[in-house]
């Protein structure tokens, strides 16, 4: 019983760890645009669903993952305004992340700044779909949808 | 004596006549000497302009290349040492022992080497790199490349659209042109070259004597300017009047422009192969086509072959006249040792090299014929024809070459081991496949028949079949896109009917012709119960099923009768995939691309085709049939693949067999790839094939050769998991009697609780998981 108990408040412990390390929501800006990230957004923990049919064996990604470089790389162009290499680094990434939310983060966020809102409305979609809600890129992601829908 | 006249005038009479005809012709003479002179004159303006105009315009009609996808090397990206090294040498890099430059690598055990090539991508441009990667299980284990997390290699020339007069060439500039190249040039066919004004009668008759003393024409008197009017402007007849064309329009060319651009020109212009009807042209695709490398990684010795070629491209074949061409390059070797050019020790090397070309030419006109042929179709949606064939458009496509090898080897491979197993006659089957990245809906890999490198029918473009039951997972999304009536557990009666539809009875029947009785949906998919679909499909409505086909991605007509429950519509492959890609990519409909972007000759950024997507379906529904989908793969009929598959690997597709087994198809999804295989005979013949013994078959030796991982279906957020009973449609709990976990969407689990739901004095997890299920 007692190593029920202590099992328990072991899991409880960890979950509030967890939650301690949530990062703030992003503040809100009057850009029409999610301000690009100096660096790579805040990797949250994701933790295996142990309810995912056929749980698999994928690693967990490291920092310096390939794709998280090239999400960076296409934050930059972002930020200078160059959509289209933006769009070009944002497909490799998905290429080796095709799941990772990020990437259609950015995508929307090259798209709408060239004016293309239908598409780019879609594409949050996709990565509200990839995201867990509550998380920052959930929350980015949604940011971004009231923006375009408020803008179309 | 002649009689003097009698007077002078007389006398001098007779001579009259003659002077008005000498004056005559004087004039004439004369008119005809100015007539020369101005002809001659509007003759050279009018050559001066023709030299002009074509010499400053666009000089060639340049071909379209086509190009694959780059590949990108990182730690964990599946990828086996042999497939990395077959990749390399058809980019024409060199196995070395230590690595030098870029276009070389090295092997030692199971690490790597590898020097890259600069490369100007859509994003950035690439350094040459020297990359040290290792393998372990098919997988790139460890990759050090100045610290960075990736490393990319160029992509491959996989074909191209050609002029009407098949010219291939790739142009080049001096300043990326070996300056032994220039050097070897000059001192082989023109020494004079930077002294002449075009025409060199030191080298007139410097041939002359050289051919009275050999009794033949062994030595030409043309300079390298003439060479080039003769190629570029003139046609290679042999008159004195086109001679003397030629010297002036030659004086001409040297009186407008440099050296350097004469010389830019012929090094773009002379003809060095054939390659069936592509004809090879400039010293850059002759680069490509002999030894596969650009040509500032050529060496002298490979050089001194091209050099030599220039007199003689077809005498002097290596392919075909490796003596003759070996002998050649020495003498150009020894030419530019002579004209101290290279040092005697150089020469004596590069003598004794190999001729060093590659195995097969390095640029075959169209190595993958059927994945051209969707290239130019989604092209022509954008460009005129005759631009695609004459300005020397580059274009990206997405073509993975490793995966388009290994599907084009395992169509034709397996075709051949079913015609051996079933005893049919050898070739009487074909076949077609596609392999779609799935979430990117590229397009990695196109087979429309079973010989590989043949542009005939492309069968997965064009050949229409009925798809049988790859149509029913769409049936099953409509009803689990209505969680208030149906969820995977739902029973589904598996019962004989008859419809009266267009006049007649339509009673279809099992493919073992048996009923099941109530069968949860999920297991009427997973066995492909066509009963219980034809039942499910006329419950929801024929209208439904076909918007959800039409939503799916499927463009074409759908005739709403009872039997498109079953497959009766026909389809192409490329449609067939097109509606599996948006179930992988969990309800999100893509247009399946092949072509990324498209660049102008001179590199700059013509047209991208940038991803593009739409939500046409919930994701919980998706992940429901999914689900389902997973079942026909574990337990129903597609579990033959994991005798080839690993049992980690997560599978998920459907089987497709039409009526009299005229049409084998299997469509299935697996790691990141969506895979679409028909099997059949052209003229629609039976076979003794269902979807699960031929298309499957193939299927799945293309993804077990494709090393395949673990599929990851992430739960979306408005799913639950709960322990069911199926039998009873009724909650179940782990541990009970034919229990299993399923996944319903939220408030749509089955109400009624099974004899095992709850038990007494449950464990510690049993509440622990109830606290969370509340």
């Amino acid at each position: 019983m007692n190593r029920q108990i202590a099992f328990i408040a072991l899991l409880l412990t960890a979950m509030l760890a967890g939650c301690a390390q949530v990062p703030p929501a992003p503040t809100s800006t009057s850009s029409p645009l999610p301000a690009p990230p100096p660096a790579r957004p805040v990797e949250e923990p994701r933790e295996r669903d142990p309810e995912m049919i056929q749980p698999d064996a994928v690693e967990p990604e490291r920092e310096t993952s390939p794709a998280a470089g090239l999400i960076e790389q296409g934050w930059r162009y972002h930020a200078a305004s160059d959509y289209p290499r933006a769009l070009a680094s944002a497909e490799r990434a998905q290429r080796i992340a095709p799941r990772d939310p990020e990437v259609y983060l950015l995508m929307a966020s090259a798209q709408w700044a060239m004016a293309r809102g239908s598409v780019a409305e879609q594409l949050i979609r996709k990565g509200l779909a990839l995201s867990q809600s509550g998380t920052l890129v959930h929350r980015q992601l949604q940011s971004l949808l009231g923006q375009v829908s408020a803008g179309r | 004596m002649a009689k003097r006249s009698p007077s002078g005038k007389r006398r001098r009479k007779p001579a009259r006549p003659r002077r008005p005809v000498r004056r005559f012709f004087k004039r004439l003479l004369g008119l005809a000497v100015i007539l020369g002179l101005v002809a001659g004159v509007v003759g050279v303006l009018i050559l001066d302009t023709f030299v002009r105009s074509k010499f400053e315009g666009a000089k060639w009609s340049l071909p379209a290349h086509v190009f694959s996808r780059a590949l990108e090397i990182y730690e964990g990206v599946p990828l086996r040492e042999d497939r990395l090294r077959w990749e390399l040498e058809q980019l024409g890099y060199r196995s070395v022992g230590r690595v030098t430059g870029p276009g070389q690598f090295s092997l030692n055990g199971n690490r790597m080497t590898l020097y890259t090539r600069r490369f100007q991508f859509a994003d950035v441009e690439e350094p040459a790199r020297v990359a040290t990667l290792s393998f372990q299980a098919g997988r790139v284990r460890s990759l050090n490349v100045d610290g960075a997390p990736l490393v990319r290699l160029e992509p491959m020339l996989i074909g191209g659209i050609y002029p009407d007069h098949h010219e291939d060439r790739v142009l080049v500039r001096m300043d990326n042109v070996p300056s032994y190249l220039v050097e070897g040039l000059v001192a082989v066919e023109d020494q004079d070259f930077y002294s002449h004004f075009g025409v060199s009668p030191k080298g007139i008759l410097r041939a002359l004597i050289s051919n009275i003393r050999a009794g033949a024409t062994v030595q030409g008197g043309s300079t390298i300017t003439q060479q080039l009017v003769k190629n570029f402007y003139l046609t290679q007849e042999r008159s004195l009047v086109r001679k003397g064309i030629e010297a002036v329009m030659a004086i001409l060319l040297e009186l407008h422009y440099s050296k350097n651009a004469i010389l830019e020109t012929y090094i773009n212009e002379v003809y060095l192969g054939q390659s069936g009807q592509r004809a090879i042209h400039g010293f850059g695709m002759a680069s490509q086509h002999l030894f596969r490398q650009p040509l500032q990684e050529l060496e002298l010795h490979q050089i001194a072959l091209m050099v030599g070629m220039v007199k003689g491209a077809s005498y002097y074949d290596p392919w075909r006249n490796p003596e003759r061409a070996r002998s050649r390059r020495n003498l150009v070797i020894d030419v530019m040792a002579q004209e101290g050019l290279i040092t005697p020790e150089r020469a004596s090397s590069a003598r004794q090299r190999t001729l060093d070309i590659a195995a097969q030419p390095g640029t075959t006109t169209n190595p993958y014929p059927d994945y051209l042929q969707l290239v130019r179709k989604q092209l022509a949606e954008d460009y005129r024809e005759d631009d695609l064939k004459n300005a020397g458009l580059r274009i990206f496509t997405y073509l993975d070459p490793q995966v388009q090898r290994q599907t084009q080897t395992s169509v034709s491979s397996v075709l051949e081991n079913l015609e051996r197993g079933y005893r049919l006659p050898a070739g009487q089957l074909q076949g077609a496949s596609l392999v779609v990245r799935t979430g990117t809906a590229e397009i990695l890999a196109l087979v429309g028949g079973r010989r590989a490198g043949y542009a005939g029918f492309n069968r997965a473009l064009e050949a229409e079949r009925q798809v049988g039951s790859t149509i029913k997972p769409a049936v099953y999304l409509t009803a689990l896109s209505q969680p208030g009536r149906y969820t995977l557990s739902t029973p589904i009666d598996d019962a004989p009917l008859s419809v009266r539809a267009g006049g007649k009875i339509w009673s279809p029947q099992n493919y073992k012709r048996e009923s099941h009785g109530q069968v949860p949906l999920y297991e009427a998919l997973a066995h492909s119960y066509n009963q219980a679909t034809a039942r499910l499909g006329l419950d929801l409505g024929l209208n439904r099923v076909a918007d959800t086909i039409r939503r799916l991605g499927y463009e074409g007509p759908i005739q709403e009768v009872p039997s498109m429950l079953l497959g009766v519509t026909a389809m192409t492959p490329l449609e067939v995939a097109t509606l599996y890609h948006t179930i992988a990519a969990e309800g999100f409909y893509s247009p399946l691309r092949a072509i990324s972007a498209v660049y102008t000759a001179d590199g700059e950024p013509l047209k991208r085709y940038p991803f593009e997507t739409e939500q046409r379906f919930s994701p919980e529904s998706m992940h429901l049939l999914l689900y389902a989908m997973q079942s026909v793969m574990r337990e129903g009929t597609g579990k033959t693949a994991y005798r080839r598959l690993a049992p980690t690997v997560t599978a998920a597709g459907k089987t497709g067999t039409t009526n009299d087994q005229r049409d084998s198809w299997f469509s299935g999804i697996v790691d990141n790839y969506v895979g679409v295989v028909w099997v059949g005979r052209d003229d629609n013949g039976k076979m003794p094939l269902t979807g699960g013994t031929g298309a499957l078959q193939i299927w799945t030796d293309i993804m077990a050769e494709l090393n395949v991982g673990p599929l990851s279906f992430v739960k979306p957020d408005g799913i639950d998991y709960h322990w069911v009973e199926p039998a009873t449609n009724s909650l179940s709990r782990e541990g009970c009697q034919g229990a299993r976990y399923l996944p319903y969407i939220r408030g749509s689990e089955p109400g009624n609780h099974g004899a095992c739901y709850r038990k007494p004095g449950g464990e510690v997890i049993d509440w622990f998981k109830d606290l969370f299920d509340r």
